[in-house]
């Protein structure tokens, strides 16, 4: 049931991405999961790579980045093919309980929802059984 | 007499003025004679021929020398009438005198004729010039009255033989007598002086210097109505041939509304210049050239206290404007504003200049402002007015300082909310993260293995991120810390001791050049960390393909002391993020080890030493800080 979702991780902390794997397979079992410490990376390798995959994606994005915040990530991505923009769901997966940053998220369409961390199994269900009625009724 | 006298003879008898002609050039006179016979011609040459005198027979057909002497008369001829006659009673002579004929002359001795004629025409011609004479003399003397009105100036005689004084018309007139009482007295002169004069004026005739052509005097006089008035007198004295005193004369001047317009003016003009006095504000009045023409006592008192140094050390009749412009060549930006102002005002381009200014002395800080509207007059002119705005401007400077603080705080309360959101929530989230994956699911012991050290690093960064809030919130405190010399010398010497393995792994070199300014008062623990972390930055972030350059230099403007920093490390786009570089935990390498708190250490230090801190960057060039601080 799991095998048609992908899971994109972006976020600078090594040990932050190794416990959302972590939790996402101890709840789903298996899944394919993708995580990215450079924002950069994650940008590209949705563009070049992941164009002729299509697979429906859901992406983890952190605020707080030095080299690109989520915010300048969401910029360049909105940029992107809207066949792209349709498979993917941005979940921001933050540490920040800043009102602000709950605010400026609501703000953004390509954001479907504000998550402060740690990610935990209520959230992966949640999410999953939403993406999977979404893709349902789509069908 | 030498001229040509013209003749007219009234005569009908052709033999007798052929006699008189011949007489007459016997006498060797010089004379043109024309002969008429009848009323008629008589009345015509009277007006044609212009005679200088006339000759007439006593008794013609058509008129006799009666009727002869009323038409001369009756025309206004006024030329000697000289009657020629055959026969002549005595009673007759005396009858044609007394009728205005000026001489008769009998047929039988016409020998007299010649000194007759001349005789009438010498006496009639001194007799004209009586009249035109006594006519001058009483029209000046008509014109004298005039003037005298006019000018209230009448004049006096003192005749000391008589003791009589003589006023003139207008004299009287300005003593309240009528014109005919111009007869007086010394004494009844001096019943008019009013009573306070009487001992200066005594004492002034006493005194008066026989020798001395003029002599002035002023006092008042109180007419029999009460009125009081001022008189000028200039007198003089008259002499005898034998240099004795003999009379005073003179004039008497009523000065009265003039001394009231010069009372009125200095009454205002006392009042005027009181009035600026009592001002606080210091003010003067400049022309075009920018001479002071005027100014109030603040304005001289601050130009005596202050010296010929400040703008407003200028005493009357200096240059406002070399003040300016010597201020200004020596580097004084606010006297060329204000030069520049001050013109503006004066050639109409603007209605007022206002500067507000600081005019520090050594013992206190003060603050003026400076207001410059034209004045009106005839030549172009300003008023210049300065006030000391302190006590104003230190409860601006105040609010403005308060205003400052309260947005820093409330900046510093916004970024700390920040920080405890982000840096302190993150390791929280992680640790909360890991152990409920440790305990919720089944994992090998190499899953356990890292997330018991994820945890442990976890808890680390949030013990650091602790212990650098706490170090900034010392910092903003500002702890007494003394203030010592720091030499900027010494300070990169102790530093490139402490750091010497990083700097010879690194292969750094460091340059410095503290020739203009070495010292530096202030407290040495923040400046230390300040260069510590600076030097420490530009080695962290160099480019690792070329070898490291450090260049520090310190030199003066006009009251700063600036420090720079120069590396040729890896940079910084600062187009996107430059109000950010100096931001808490702002890190903009990925793969560098940084907490992203230096950056904000050293702001945060420089800016509790009074200092101000920039920076200039371009990637892979290099960086360049700039820290001022005031002298």
């Amino acid at each position: 049931m799991n095998a048609n979702l992908k899971f994109i991780i972006v976020d600078d902390d090594p040990f932050n991405n190794r416990i959302c794997s972590m939790i996402i397979k101890g709840t789903l079992g298996e899944a394919d999961i993708q995580s990215f410490t450079l924002p950069e990376e994650a940008l590209s390798f949705i563009q070049n790579e992941y164009s002729g995959m299509l697979v429906p994606v859901i992406l983890f994005l952190d605020i707080n980045m030095p080299t690109l915040t989520g915010w300048e990530f969401l910029e360049k991505y909105e940029n992107f093919n809207e066949k792209i923009k349709e498979k993917i769901t941005i979940y921001i997966l933050s540490s920040s309980i800043d009102q602000p940053d709950k605010d400026k998220a609501d703000a953004n369409k390509y954001i479907k929802d504000f998550i402060s961390k740690p990610l935990n199994r209520d959230a992966i269900h949640s999410i999953t059984e939403n993406k999977l009625l979404e893709l349902r009724s789509a069908n | 007499m030498e001229e040509k006298i013209r003749i007219l003879h009234l005569e009908d008898m052709p033999l007798d003025a052929e006699l008189v002609a011949r007489e007459l050039k016997r006498g060797k006179m010089n004379s043109e004679i024309l002969v008429v016979d009848n009323k008629l011609k008589f009345e015509k040459a009277l007006i044609d021929f212009l005679p200088d005198i006339i000759f007439s027979d006593h008794s013609l057909v058509s008129l006799d020398s009666h009727e002869a002497l009323r038409i001369v008369k009756k025309m206004g001829v006024t030329v000697p009438f000289i009657l020629i006659t055959a026969t002549m009673t005595d009673e007759f002579a005396v009858q044609v005198m007394k009728e205005g004929a000026d001489d008769y002359i009998i047929k039988d001795r016409l020998h007299r004729l010649p000194s007759a004629v001349i005789n009438s025409i010498k006496k009639y011609r001194l007799e004209q010039q009586q009249l035109a004479y006594q006519a001058n003399i009483i029209r000046s003397e008509a014109k004298l009255k005039e003037s005298q009105a006019i000018a209230h100036i009448g004049n006096w005689e003192y005749d000391f033989s008589t003791g009589k004084v003589l006023w003139s018309e207008e004299h009287c007139r300005i003593y309240g007598t009528s014109i005919t009482e111009n007869v007086q007295s010394y004494h009844s002169w001096m019943s008019f002086i009013h009573p306070d004069d009487i001992e200066s004026v005594v004492e002034n005739i006493k005194n008066k210097d026989s020798s001395s052509t003029d002599n002035t005097l002023n006092y008042r006089i109180v007419l029999n109505d009460g009125t009081v008035k001022h008189i000028h007198v200039i007198s003089k004295f008259e002499f005898d041939e034998d240099g004795n005193q003999v009379g005073l004369y003179g004039t008497a001047h009523d000065v009265t509304e003039i001394r009231q317009t010069e009372r009125q003016l200095r009454k205002s003009e006392t009042f005027n210049l009181s009035v600026l006095n009592s001002l606080s504000s210091h003010i003067a009045v400049i022309n075009n050239l920018g001479n002071i023409v005027a100014r109030n006592a603040s304005w001289k008192r601050f130009a005596l206290e202050n010296g010929p140094t400040t703008l407003k050390g200028t005493e009357e009749g200096s240059n406002y404007f070399k003040v300016c412009e010597t201020a200004a060549n020596n580097g004084d930006e606010t006297a060329a504003e204000v030069l520049q102002g001050i013109k503006n005002v004066m050639e109409g381009k603007q209605d007022v200049f206002y500067f507000e200014y600081p005019c520090h002395s050594p013992t206190e800080s003060r603050w003026f402002s400076m207001r410059v509207i034209k004045f009106n007059s005839e030549e172009p002119m300003v008023v210049l007015s300065h006030q000391n705005i302190s006590e104003r401007k230190f409860a601006e400077l105040e609010r403005i300082k308060i205003t400052g603080d309260l947005i820093q705080r409330n900046h510093d309360l916004v970024q700390f909310a920040y920080i405890v959101s982000h840096n302190l929530r993150a390791p929280v989230a992680n640790i909360i993260g890991a152990s409920s994956a440790l305990n919720s699911f089944s994992l090998d012991v190499e899953e356990k293995e890292l997330l018991s050290q994820g945890i442990y690093d976890s808890v680390t960064r949030l013990d650091e991120v602790i212990k650098d809030l706490s170090n900034v919130l010392q910092i903003k405190s500002k702890l007494r810390e003394t203030e010592e010399k720091v030499r900027f010398s010494e300070l990169v010497e102790d530093i490139t001791i402490s750091i010497k393995n990083l700097i010879d792994k690194e292969n750094i070199q460091i340059l410095c050049d503290f020739s203009e300014i070495d010292e530096f008062v202030t407290i040495k623990s923040y400046l230390y960390s300040i260069f510590y972390n600076l030097i420490t930055n530009s080695i962290k972030y160099r480019q690792q393909q070329i070898a490291g350059i450090i260049i520090i230099k310190s030199y003066l403007t006009k009251n700063k002391i600036v420090l720079t920093f120069l590396d040729n490390g890896m940079g910084i786009d600062l187009s996107k993020r430059k109000d950010q570089i100096f931001g808490l935990y702002k890190r903009f390498h990925h793969h560098i080890e940084g907490k992203g708190t230096g950056l904000f250490m050293v702001k945060t230090q420089v800016e509790t030493l009074g200092g101000s801190i920039d920076i200039e960057s371009t990637v892979n060039k290099g960086t360049e800080f700039k820290i001022e601080f005031n002298k």
